[in-house]
């Protein structure tokens, strides 16, 4: 907790000159209606008047406001937030503002995500001198976007120190890595390193899994793969054999070499068209846990978790990209088998020969987990 | 959150930094307000009344003001009631969704608004998750994004309601970006939502942003935008995608009539005086009284050849932009070619019609005047913005505003405006 007091004390030198309003005492029922909102537009009437209630509050019942981001949809959060920025358009927002109350949402990491940001973006826009010197703390936070401000003031730090001081940069870097989530940051960081001389991969530092079985090709002639069941999403056999394509197949090892630690059914089978192939392997947790999936694809592709269907993007050749695709699941311990289908379509084009894939799983937080030695849960 | 603040970029948020004479020194006179409401303005054609562009942009004092912007975009900014309305995207992944609301005269933020994006971000490094022009209708200004974020504000900021179409429909996206614009007919907001895995259009109940229809729509990737029109008696909407064009009665979604020989996916058609003229097989004018009937084809050119920017209309003539910046204009009668004009290109923003004039802005930020006859077209002035524009420009009574990722200018003729 060193780091919430520390930006406590500036938050309270500050603002020992604000007192603490009172708020209204109806919010909640209003924020209850803006959390019913459900798909579809569903509870867009009830929510629409509990907005016109809460955009005309005082500024007295941000901190009410604000929590009620604790247990919004993504919809509704986007709501609250609209009422807040109303809020805060109006005359006196600043001088009546209830700054401790919101340095205290800032400062308790049991409040989520999308309020702790946003109680950091009140004090920024209306009191940047105290948003300013809180942004250094952020390094380990679980809110990431408050962790990137953290880890975008080592990357300054270190990025001035490169041209005259190597040795403290590099070290600087080595901790910005160890905290950055965002892949942007984490690519910059590899980058940097790697022009100081470090051999790490961008493989490396995203945790990319590269070692994986494969089988193909299956048929998806008129991109009708997609849809077809073939053997292995009935069962998976490591030792089976199956009636492909263009003949017999069956699972090979296959290990990426890429950098980027792609998948490249091009290399691991053939380069091929209007084609289907998967990829599969058991991933070992030493414990339950909460994960995520997170892939990139620009084929067309399904993704299976633990024997059940997790998503699929009948899309091919638009683009991809590290983490396009995240999915949050919850590893069991021991064993958990990942089934990815990849389709490969018809077209001729050069930026079209692409049939790969990339993978890595996460922590919630996006940090990536490192495999089990196989067994070695068993004896835990 | 102000990530620019945070990367250090030392920004000064939309204060307004006037590079001409001030109206009040030059004793302009504000002309009659007119509106700017949707991509491509009134009927979705890129076209204002005789007169109604700066004279000449190479005359001191035609950039009128000049404004930062908050985020990345390729939506049209929209003039309404002396206000300009624009929308962008910004932060890691372009995830904050804005709105802002400037004053028309002066540039002057009255309102910002930003969401976090509910649907996926990714897109193409040349397009913007604010791709999709807004609309305003009923005293609403409806903000559509790449991310499938809906948002619907009154005039003066206040929420009335929003939407994460990608939630509800977790399929509907494309890894390139989506751009397609709304459109309000018939007091219905249609918005085409066209990808390879998930594709559909809806109509939305302004009121409450419930859907009032959901019709199914070819799966493959689309970044064309509606176009409201009159077909015989009733009001309809036209839906282009590669298949070609579905008109359908916003009211209900039905078909009314549709065309099945193909269409592009990028420019959008434009509806003249009872003629669609969609971008298919080069363009193809198709008689809206005769729709769906033998013969409605009223002609077809190849020598047509639109690219990103979708075809205009001026003084009976038809105009298209090829990859190359070619300017080609045809007979609107007949199709038949007149002539060609090489412009500094390429282009991605529609071109703005006014009388015998067109305005056109290129991807490298340079915007050119040109005056066109029957006979030929003459490049008479131009004025180098400096930063790649992609975005198409929205205009009002005499005044062009023209977005790019960073800035939002004003041009207008400091005589006449």
């Amino acid at each position: 907790m060193k780091h919430v007091d520390k930006f406590l004390c500036v938050g309270l030198l500050c603002l020992i000159q604000f007192s603490i309003p009172g708020r209204a005492g109806d919010v909640a029922e209003s924020l209850q209606s803006i959390h019913a909102i459900g798909r579809e537009g569903q509870g867009n009437e009830a929510a629409m008047r509990a907005w016109k209630h809460i955009s005309t509050l005082s500024p007295s019942a941000l901190p009410e406001l604000i929590a009620g981001l604790n247990d919004g949809s993504p919809v509704a959060n986007n709501w609250i937030r609209m009422a807040i920025q109303t809020i805060l358009d109006g005359d006196g927002a600043a001088s009546s503002l209830p700054a401790l109350e919101i340095i205290g949402i800032l400062s308790d990491r049991a409040n989520a995500s999308a309020a702790r940001v946003q109680a950091f973006d009140v004090l920024q826009k209306l009191h940047p001198e105290i948003a300013g010197p809180i942004e250094a703390v952020f390094l380990d936070d679980p809110a990431l976007p408050l962790r990137r401000l953290s880890v975008a003031r080592l990357l300054q730090q270190a990025d001035d120190a490169s041209g005259s001081d190597r040795g403290t940069a590099e070290l600087i870097y080595e901790k910005a890595l160890v905290y950055a989530r965002d892949t942007d940051q984490v690519e910059a960081i590899v980058s940097a390193l790697n022009n100081m001389g470090r051999d790490l991969t961008p493989a490396d530092a995203f945790g990319f899994i590269q070692n994986w079985n494969i089988i193909g090709p299956f048929d998806n002639s008129g991109r009708e793969g997609f849809e077809t069941v073939f053997p292995p999403e009935k069962e998976v056999d490591f030792d089976a054999s199956y009636q492909g394509k263009n003949g017999e197949v069956s699972w090979d090892a296959f290990v990426s070499k890429d950098t980027y630690g792609k998948v490249d059914i091009n290399e691991a089978i053939a380069a091929l068209k209007e084609v289907t192939a998967y990829a599969c392997r058991d991933f070992y947790s030493d414990s339950e846990q909460p994960a995520e999936l997170r892939l990139g694809c620009k084929n067309a592709w399904k993704i299976w978790f633990n024997g059940e269907y997790v998503f699929g993007r009948d899309e091919y050749h638009r683009a991809a990209r590290i983490d396009q695709y995240v999915f949050p699941v919850k590893l069991r311990r021991g064993p958990n088998r990942i089934l990815i289908k990849l389709c490969q379509n018809e077209q001729t084009e050069s930026w079209t020969r692409e049939w790969e894939f990339q993978f890595r799983i996460c922590d919630p937080l996006g940090r990536p987990i490192v495999e089990a030695a196989h067994g070695q849960e068993d004896h835990q | 959150m102000d990530f620019r603040v945070n990367m250090g970029v030392v920004v000064r948020r939309f204060v307004a930094v006037v590079v001409a004479v001030s109206s009040v020194a030059t004793g302009i006179v504000n002309a009659p307000s007119q509106s700017w409401d949707q991509f491509r303005g009134p009927g979705s054609s890129a076209s204002l009344g005789e007169g109604q562009l700066p004279l000449d942009l190479g005359q001191d004092g035609v950039i009128q003001w000049v404004v930062d912007l908050p985020g990345e975009g390729l939506s049209s900014p929209l003039i309404h009631e002396g206000r300009v309305f624009v929308t962008a995207s910004s932060g890691p992944d372009q995830k904050t969704l804005h709105v802002i609301c400037l004053d028309q005269n002066s540039g002057t933020l009255i309102w910002e608004r930003s969401i976090t994006a509910t649907g996926r971000t990714m897109c193409h490094e040349k397009t913007a998750v604010a791709a999709p022009s807004p609309v305003i209708a009923d005293g609403l200004i409806f903000a559509l994004y790449s991310s499938n974020d809906l948002i619907c504000l009154d005039l003066d900021g206040n929420l009335r309601w929003l939407r994460g179409l990608t939630l509800d429909y977790p399929n509907a996206s494309n890894s390139l970006g989506m751009a397609s614009s709304p459109v309000f007919i018939d007091g219905v907001l249609v918005a085409q939502i066209e990808n390879d895995s998930q594709s559909f259009a809806v109509g939305i109940n302004p009121e409450n942003g419930r859907n009032i229809w959901l019709i199914d729509r070819p799966r493959a990737a689309n970044w064309t935008s509606p176009v409201p029109l009159q077909s015989g008696d009733r009001m309809a909407v036209a839906l282009q995608s590669s298949k070609g064009i579905s008109v359908i009665n916003p009211r209900n979604g039905d078909e009314i009539w549709s065309f099945t020989d193909g269409a592009a996916t990028i420019p959008s058609s434009v509806a003249h005086d009872g003629v669609l003229y969609v971008p298919s097989n080069g363009i193809t004018a198709l008689d809206l009284n005769r729709a769906g009937e033998p013969g409605a084809v009223l002609w077809n050119s190849r020598r047509l050849r639109p690219s990103t920017p979708s075809p205009v209309i001026a003084a009976d003539m038809i105009f298209t932009l090829n990859n190359a910046g070619v300017l080609t204009c045809a007979s609107l009668k007949e199709g038949d070619r007149l002539w060609d004009l090489r412009l500094s290109g390429p282009f991605s923003a529609t071109p703005l019609a006014a009388g015998n004039r067109l305005l056109l802005v290129s991807e490298r930020g340079v915007v050119q005047m040109v005056t066109v006859t029957p006979e030929d077209g003459t490049l008479t002035s131009q004025l180098d913005l400096g930063e790649m524009i992609l975005a198409t420009p929205g205009a009002s009574a005499g005044q062009v505003f023209i977005r790019s990722d960073r800035h939002l200018w004003k041009l207008a003729s400091p005589l006449v405006l």
